[in-house]
């Protein structure tokens, strides 16, 4: 649907303006070539209405082949053909028309008018076509502007979300409450050990606390609450839990935006290690690939199904802040095959000078 | 401690932890009454342990690998012994059925609570001797499970008990079930496993576009269907892929076709 058409009141006002435009043109018309006003109404009214119609569907050649981004001598080529062919039709309805006025009243002569008047007749349909297109060409530039702030703010939106997500999945209420378990045991039966937990809790959440008002984190900061977040859990997996880290050292200055890595062990740990009665083991590599640093986290999951299947929350929300953040060069990558579950992390690596 | 029963009574520890385990049998030491037969790290050791050593009381942790608390009480079925939840959340779902439970503990173990819960069970133990009371619970647990706001995801796994062992079955590698008065039998490409379940209960806890109740007693995973024979004008047979021939119902064939 032609957009001018897609309400009524346009239709009231786009009719009202042809009208009008129409009457000037025929008055316009009879001045110049010196034609009775009611012979030029009767003739050129219809005419230069249809002509009006005519040049709406131009709108499709102007979207189709919009400016900038199509070659200038295509759109031109293009236009000037659908011009042709306009100029044809009307040349041939009107000659119809014409001929039907002719065998009507045989007072007038018809022909002689339409002829005299050909050349003036040309040049208007040529600037109204031009007008139109110009007009169409306004229009979709309008539409695509509004389009791209539509998109911009979409943008900005999904930004905030994934923010919020990540956000709200830094502490969870379930580990905060196992955490709690842990502690009045051991507070009972090995206080020594129930300080050391306090310590790594107090560490763990300081860096979960701050993160949101950082931009930036490095590979060592993010490794250090990884290290503190797997040793509270060691103490509550007990020999359930194995890990082996593996990283190359020359990319621990690397930046990165903070708490990337955690939810991706969290869920390892959730949805793997704790889905099997034996555990397993939690391997962590960080190697460099080109320019990309690339992060590999990869555990067991019990291969008969878990009673409930994770959302994907923690690693959608990991991969659109990656997104955001790097665009096509921050990507997250899953693999599942034979009971073993693999994250894959790129970004880009930045080494922080200072 | 002076209760109306001196009984001793046996019960077993169901807990994924070992801090908790400790926790909780150092609380439980100071209840001479209770003697603690076994600790179980996980479902498939509790479920092992209430079949052999038959324990009048478990105190059982949900949250646990594989099997939790509730997958641990569906394959006790009619052996449910009085129950004592332990766990660290306060879920919504666990007010909701307080009530009707002996009771459930949050952790950490506030040591006045634990004797009140212990109280009631002594109380239960000295009312009433059979066990309905628990058995009950553990209905309305499966039941409460099942309601589309706690878990909306259809049944992934269908698990099964044989004597002490526990057997996980994926649903993709069940053939299809037939019902047998009070339980199912469940057959996979190489084995029948029978479970204490109604047909109809299963089959709301599968996924329809894969499950398709194809006659009154039986219940087919489409995966495996090869073909249909028209054995008279009103008698159909459903042939499986591995050549095993099962009835559809006229019903069975309208639902049969409508999925396919």
């Amino acid at each position: 649907m032609h957009p001018f058409f897609n309400s009524a009141k346009r239709v009231l006002l786009l009719l009202i303006c042809a009208l009008a435009l129409v009457l000037g043109l025929c008055v316009f018309v009879s001045e110049i070539a010196d034609i009775p006003l009611p012979q030029s109404l009767l003739l050129f009214a219809p005419l230069y209405f249809m002509t009006v119609l005519f040049i709406f569907p131009n709108y499709y050649i102007c979207r189709g082949l919009p400016l900038g981004q199509s070659k200038l001598t295509s759109v031109l080529l293009s236009q000037t053909l659908a011009l042709i062919v306009t100029l044809f039709l009307w040349s041939v309805i009107s000659q119809i028309y014409v001929l039907v006025l002719e065998s009507l009243s045989q007072a007038t002569n018809w022909q002689q008018i339409f002829d005299d008047s050909q050349f003036i007749n040309l040049a208007l349909i040529l600037s109204q076509y031009e007008l139109m297109t110009l007009a169409h060409y306004l229009y979709l530039a309008l539409e695509k502007s509004r389009q791209l702030e539509r998109q911009a703010l979409q943008q900005q939106l999904l930004i905030a979300e994934a923010d919020l997500q990540s956000l709200k999945a830094t502490v969870h209420p379930h580990f905060l409450f196992n955490a709690l378990n842990t502690l009045s045991s051991l507070a009972l039966s090995e206080p020594q050990k129930a300080h050391r937990f306090c310590l790594l809790m107090a560490e763990f959440l300081r860096y979960s606390v701050a993160y949101s008002k950082k931009d930036l984190s490095t590979l060592a900061e993010e490794l250090v609450h990884v290290q503190n977040y797997l040793g509270i859990e060691r103490e509550r997996f007990g020999k359930r839990l194995q890990t082996q880290f593996s990283i190359d050292e020359s990319l621990k200055g690397s930046t990165m935006p903070p708490m990337i890595l955690f939810p991706l062990v969290e869920n390892a740990i959730k949805h793997g290690i704790d889905s099997r009665i034996e555990g397993g083991l939690l391997s962590i590599e960080v190697t460099r690939l080109k320019q990309s640093l690339c992060i590999c986290i990869s555990n067991p999951v019990d291969e008969l199904g878990t009673k409930r299947r994770g959302a994907g929350y923690g690693l959608r929300s990991v991969s659109s802040r990656l997104n955001n953040r790097y665009g096509e060069a921050g990507l997250l990558k899953k693999k599942a095959a034979a009971g073993q579950y693999t994250v894959e992390l790129y970004l880009p690596i930045e080494l922080n000078s200072s | 401690m002076a209760y109306q029963t001196e009984q001793v009574i046996t019960a077993i520890i169901v807990d994924d932890e070992a801090h908790a385990r400790q926790s909780l049998r150092m609380a439980l030491g100071d209840y001479e009454q209770i003697e603690i037969i076994a600790e179980c790290e996980n479902g498939l050791q509790a479920v092992k342990a209430v079949h052999e050593l038959k324990p009048m009381l478990i105190f059982l942790d949900i949250q646990m690998p594989k099997l939790d608390g509730f997958d641990v009480l569906e394959l006790l079925a009619e052996k449910i012994p009085y129950v004592v939840f332990v766990t660290a959340y306060d879920d919504y779902a666990l007010q909701a059925f307080e009530a009707n439970a002996v009771d459930y503990v949050l952790k950490p173990i506030d040591p006045e609570r634990l004797d009140k819960s212990v109280q009631r069970v002594v109380q239960r133990l000295s009312e009433n001797h059979s066990r309905g009371m628990t058995a009950e619970l553990g209905e309305q647990l499966r039941e409460r499970r099942n309601e589309p706001n706690m878990d909306n995801a259809f049944l992934q796994r269908i698990l099964v008990r044989e004597k002490s062992d526990v057997h996980v079955l994926p649903v993709d590698s069940v053939c299809y079930i037939e019902s047998a008065d009070d339980y199912v039998a469940i057959q996979t490409e190489t084995q029948t496993h029978i479970k204490l379940d109604r047909l109809n209960k299963l089959e709301q806890r599968l996924d329809p576009n894969q499950f398709c109740r194809i006659h009154r007693s039986i219940l087919l995973n489409i995966n495996y269907l090869a073909k249909i024979e028209t054995e008279t004008k009103d008698t159909k047979i459903a042939i499986l892929k591995d050549g095993r021939q099962l009835a559809i119902s006229r019903s069975g064939y309208a639902s049969l076709r409508k999925l396919l």
